[in-house]
């Protein structure tokens, strides 16, 4: 049978065609990031799959041709798509071979900084070569709309204007008009890779001599193409840099040569000239991780005045204000984009397609119903002073409404509400059914509970539930919709019987689907930088919340699935610091601002496991109530040490108010140095 | 009928119950990517996630049903690629070395490869058995051979042996001629799996006898420690004969196998299994099947593409109206 999975690719981002992306490009996220599509230097930072590479790809010209082209409307609202975009994708564009293989020095702190010279005058080129091919791309059908003049006399002044600058070294002395211009940026770049190659001996000394200044050349290229007409006054020059965590990842082949092109970044940005703006795309701990300091100087970035950042991460996570919260309406928009594209015969709904696929949903009532189809009297847990007539109801509830019995149970468990046991409510709804909040906040956990003492699986299931567990990661989301096809597909292949899919999907196949895609994401972990002992960490903390939510009869700590500590707790120690905003960096843990119940307390921030995590760890997905309240430092770092997290650390010593904040741990240099206070001890 | 699906996602409530989940993925794929190339199954049966299914469905208890299904995942499985692994590894590793030793070259003598490769024209290639497909071994070892017989010595014992049980002195002094007109001075037996090695020694034995004069190697491809114990006694009194297995299946290959967690005292989890489960397993077999499977049985968990030997654990390879084989075996005498 032929059973096509439309999410068996799950990352689109740099594999797509244009005309593919115009059909599966969601335009939701165009709003809350708008600043890409306005003048100054923007950091879009984002995790794997977040859509960084989709929403820089809109500042290419061929995807702007093809909206053209297929008729839709190109996703930029109007008054801000008067650009030119151009770019380099940092990990494709081959610059990273630069480095492994010297070109003069034979001092090697002199070598990185003449690489990093190097480094920015391919990226001068590079970017140099690309506005000029965007001008070529777009100039015929956009001519008007972004005011593009590519006349042969414009093309003649501009280039004898351009080759003039000093800013080239005379490299550009002998080219003649726009195509020799064209040729001869061409052949500095392969210059460069025939070299890296090793296809040559020698880089060609006309280049050595000319190396040209990070960014002047495009200034100064723009600034030409607005004189001489080519452009208009108003077009604004986006230039794209995707892929920049490459270059940290340099530094693990030759230390500090990532560093060094770092900082050739930071001067690029550090220029702050308004004629050209640079667009960065980047994974969140990349960008935190650096010092950001200028190359050649001592000064800093500063963020809002040199860039900004839009972080995807902060635009798709849930708010407090559920009003704001785009993710589901993305979710639904790339679902059907997805589905049109790969099963371009199949009739989707108009609307509420994720419902038609997964279900709404079961309540809890119904999901305890199905939890536990015998022996429902296991649901609940006698207290043994309790009188026969309450045992008699409970058990007697707890075949017809098993939900609403381990709630009761709970209820006459808690302080305050004893009595009920001795006059049981005879007509519904109970007073516990009635507490609307009350219920609410114990739904999650009374399942748990049911399904734990019946020793069941949780079911998993309907939109709700795979729009809490993917919680503002489109790729979570992406591979629980990739899971659950693979699942329909294996159900197709163990049960002949069926040859058909049904939709929605029945409830056995969304939650083997999510508890798969679960595992995939924890096994996962380790796959990232560190992620052995974020794992650790992960698994420890999943184990702890279960055991807690399990065992707590009263149901009186239903938020036991996060846990909160005082910032001026976590500040005071940036080595726990570090390993927390990392493992949120990875998208390992959430976190958010906690405001605390008591007035006046210390603020807060509160952390949770990554929801994908939930079915693994057999808990819910979703945040509600007060989450564990930790005071001391002493509290998580226990956690950390016993959950083996921190054990590699635990003989070193470090340096306690060096600043370790700054720089990313590393066990090997602190070794070396030998610190003076061991920071367990 | 099971439905897997259903099944696994309960059964993963356990603790460690995720291991489960793991091992229904890794069934998926290895279903998908391995198990495809089961010979005796693949026109006649249905695909493998379809028997595993069946087969599950021989028991109704839930909790004995679990236990199959780690089973299934215990399942030392060989596909074609790794019999043409082991042909390799038989001839560069283990008859090439032998040649080597037994014709007394030495390492630093110039001419070695030349004096090497005359020896190894003077090699008959044989298998033990039908079982074992000596074209293979030729075939994915470039060899070529002047030699259009390649014995399969237990047929040809049998047809020696028919009718009045004794061997008949004629065929005997028929096959001495012909060692002795194509010069050969080694005979190589191969076979691909040995288990209690009862089969196969009274074979061996014969063909020592037969050629005093050669030099004879038994490589059996795969070899049960069972069956090696018994087959060195018979190196120890021929003295022509030598025995070098490819590979000696480890412990974790038979149902004996403990687990981490349990009581290495007591037996293993899927040995209790198999004792709960064989007389369901051999329910409606003759007296003479049942005794047959007992004698064989050692418990291995090996499959090999070509067929599942007598000697893995019959919960996985008998096949009959009351109980459905995860690999089904075909034997000698059904065909």
């Amino acid at each position: 049978m032929n059973f096509h999975n439309p999410f068996h690719e799950l990352y689109l981002g740099e594999s797509i065609g244009a005309n593919e992306f115009v059909q599966l490009f969601s335009d939701v996220m165009v709003g809350p990031s708008l600043a890409l599509f306005q003048p100054g230097n923007v950091v879009l930072s984002g995790l794997p799959g977040s859509g960084k590479s989709m929403m820089l790809n809109l500042l290419k010209p061929s995807i702007r041709r093809a909206y053209k082209e297929s008729g839709i409307n190109f996703p930029v609202p109007k008054e801000y798509s008067k650009f030119i975009g151009a770019g380099i994708n940092l990990q494709r564009s081959s610059i990273a071979d630069l480095g492994q293989r010297p070109i003069r020095s034979e001092n090697v702190q002199d070598e990185l900084s003449e690489l990093a010279v190097f480094f920015g005058d391919f990226i001068n080129y590079s970017i140099t070569r690309d506005i000029i091919n965007s001008i070529e791309e777009l100039h015929e059908g956009f001519d008007k709309e972004i005011g593009i003049n590519l006349s042969k006399e414009n093309k003649d002044a501009f280039t004898k204007v351009l080759i003039k600058d000093e800013c080239w070294f005379g490299y550009l002395n002998d080219v003649k008009d726009w195509d020799n211009l064209k040729h001869k940026l061409k052949s500095r770049l392969q210059e460069y890779r025939s070299y890296l190659n090793y296809n040559k001996d020698f880089l060609d000394s006309s280049i050595i001599n000319s190396k040209t200044s990070i960014g002047i050349p495009i200034i100064v290229l723009a600034k030409h193409l607005r004189e001489c007409g080519i452009l208009a006054n108003d077009v604004k020059l986006y230039v794209r840099l995707d892929q920049y965590e490459d270059l940290v990842w340099l530094n693990d082949r030759i230390p500090n040569l990532g560093t060094n092109f770092q900082s050739i970044i930071y001067k690029l940005l550090a220029i702050r000239d308004v004629t050209v703006s640079y667009k960065i795309g980047t994974r969140p701990f990349a960008w935190k991780y650096s010092k950001q300091e200028v190359a050649g100087t001592s000064a800093v970035l500063e963020q809002y005045r040199n860039y900004t950042v839009v972080s995807l991460e902060h635009v798709l996570k849930r708010k407090e204000n559920s009003r704001s919260y785009i993710f589901p309406k993305l979710a639904e928009d790339i679902f059907k984009r997805r589905l049109k594209n790969k099963m371009p015969d199949f009739k989707l709904p108009k609307t509420n397609c994720l419902e038609y696929f997964f279900g709404k949903g079961m309540d809890a009532r119904e999901r305890a119903l199905k939890l536990v189809k015998k022996d429902r009297d296991k649901v609940v847990k006698f207290d043994s002073s309790w009188p026969a007539s309450w045992k008699k109801f409970l058990l007697s509830l707890s075949k017809t409404d098993p939900f609403s019995a381990k709630l009761a149970e709970a209820w006459a468990k808690q302080k305050g509400k004893e009595q009920i046991v001795d006059s049981t409510p005879t007509e519904r709804p109970y007073p516990w059914e009635s507490k609307k909040y009350w219920v609410k906040e114990r739904t999650a956990q009374a399942l748990i509970q049911i399904a734990s003492r019946n020793r069941q699986q949780i079911i998993w299931e309907g939109v709700d539930d795979i729009l809490n567990l993917s919680s503002g990661s489109l790729l979570g989301f992406l591979s629980i919709c990739q899971q659950v096809w693979e699942a329909a597909q294996q159900d197709i292949q163990y049960n002949k019987y069926h040859e058909k899919v049904f939709y929605p999907f029945p409830a056995p196949i969304q939650t083997i689907a999510i508890l798969e895609a679960s595992l995939r994401w924890v096994e996962d972990i380790i796959k990232q930088p560190g992620g052995h002992k974020r794992k650790k960490f992960v698994i420890y903390l999943g184990t702890y919340f279960y055991n807690r939510l399990t065992s707590d009869d009263k149901m009186s700590y239903p938020g036991s699935n996060g846990f909160s500590l005082p910032i001026s707790v976590i500040t005071e120690n940036a080595e726990i610091e570090d390993f927390l905003l990392d493992a949120c960096d990875y998208g390992d843990i959430l976190t958010f601002r906690h405001t605390p119940k008591n007035k006046g307390a210390k603020s807060r921030q509160k952390f949770y496991l990554n929801p994908i995590f939930s079915p693994y760890f057999k808990i819910p997905a979703i945040r509600t109530k007060e989450p564990i309240y930790f005071n001391n430092i002493e509290d998580i770092k226990n956690i950390l040490f016993d959950s083996g997290a921190f054990s590699d650390f635990a003989p070193p010593k470090y340096v306690i108010g060096s600043k370790l904040k700054t720089n990313k741990i590393d066990t090997k240099n602190n070794f070396k140095q030998g610190g003076q206070y061991s920071l367990f001890e | 009928m099971t439905n897997l699906q259903v099944a696994v996602i309960e059964w993963s409530a356990d603790e460690n119950g995720n291991d489960l989940i793991r091992q229904y993925r890794q069934l998926n794929y290895l279903a998908d990517n391995l198990y495809n190339d089961y010979e005796p199954t693949k026109y006649d049966y249905p695909e493998y996630k379809f028997r595993l299914t069946n087969w599950l469905d021989n028991i109704n208890d839930d909790e004995l049903k679990k236990k199959l299904f780690k089973l299934a995942a215990k399942v030392f499985y060989i596909n074609q690629e790794g019999i043409s692994s082991l042909n390799r590894t038989a001839y560069l590793s283990i008859i090439k070395r032998w040649i080597f030793e037994e014709s007394n070259l030495k390492c630093d003598d110039p001419n070695l490869q030349i004096k090497l490769e005359e020896h190894l024209k003077a090699v008959w290639y044989t298998s033990l058995s039908d079982s074992m497909r000596i074209n293979s071994f030729y075939k994915v070892n470039s060899l070529s051979s002047s030699h259009e017989i390649k014995a399969d010595w237990r047929s040809t014992k049998a047809m020696s042996n028919s009718n009045t049980g004794q061997t008949h002195r004629g065929d005997i002094e028929n096959w001495r001629n012909y060692v002795q007109q194509r010069k050969v001075k080694y005979i190589v037996v191969l076979e691909d799996f040995v288990g209690t090695g009862k089969q196969s020694k009274p074979i061996i034995k014969s063909i020592t006898e037969t050629f005093p004069e050669n030099r004879i190697l038994f490589v059996p491809l795969l070899i049960c420690q069972k069956g090696l114990s018994e087959l060195k006694s018979l190196e120890e009194t021929s003295l022509n004969l030598k025995i070098k297995p490819v590979i000696v299946l480890p412990s974790a290959a038979f149902i004996s196998w403990h687990e981490k967690n349990e009581d290495i005292n007591q037996p293993s989890e899927i040995e209790k299994l198999q004792t709960e489960l064989i007389d369901k397993v051999t329910e409606g077999l003759s007296e003479k099947k049942r005794n047959k499977l007992k004698k064989f049985n050692l418990g291995s968990l090996v499959v090999m593409y070509t067929n599942t030997p007598n000697n893995t654990s019959p919960l996985i390879h008998v096949n009959t109206d009351k109980w459905k084989g995860l690999f089904p075996r075909k034997n000698r005498s059904d065909i």
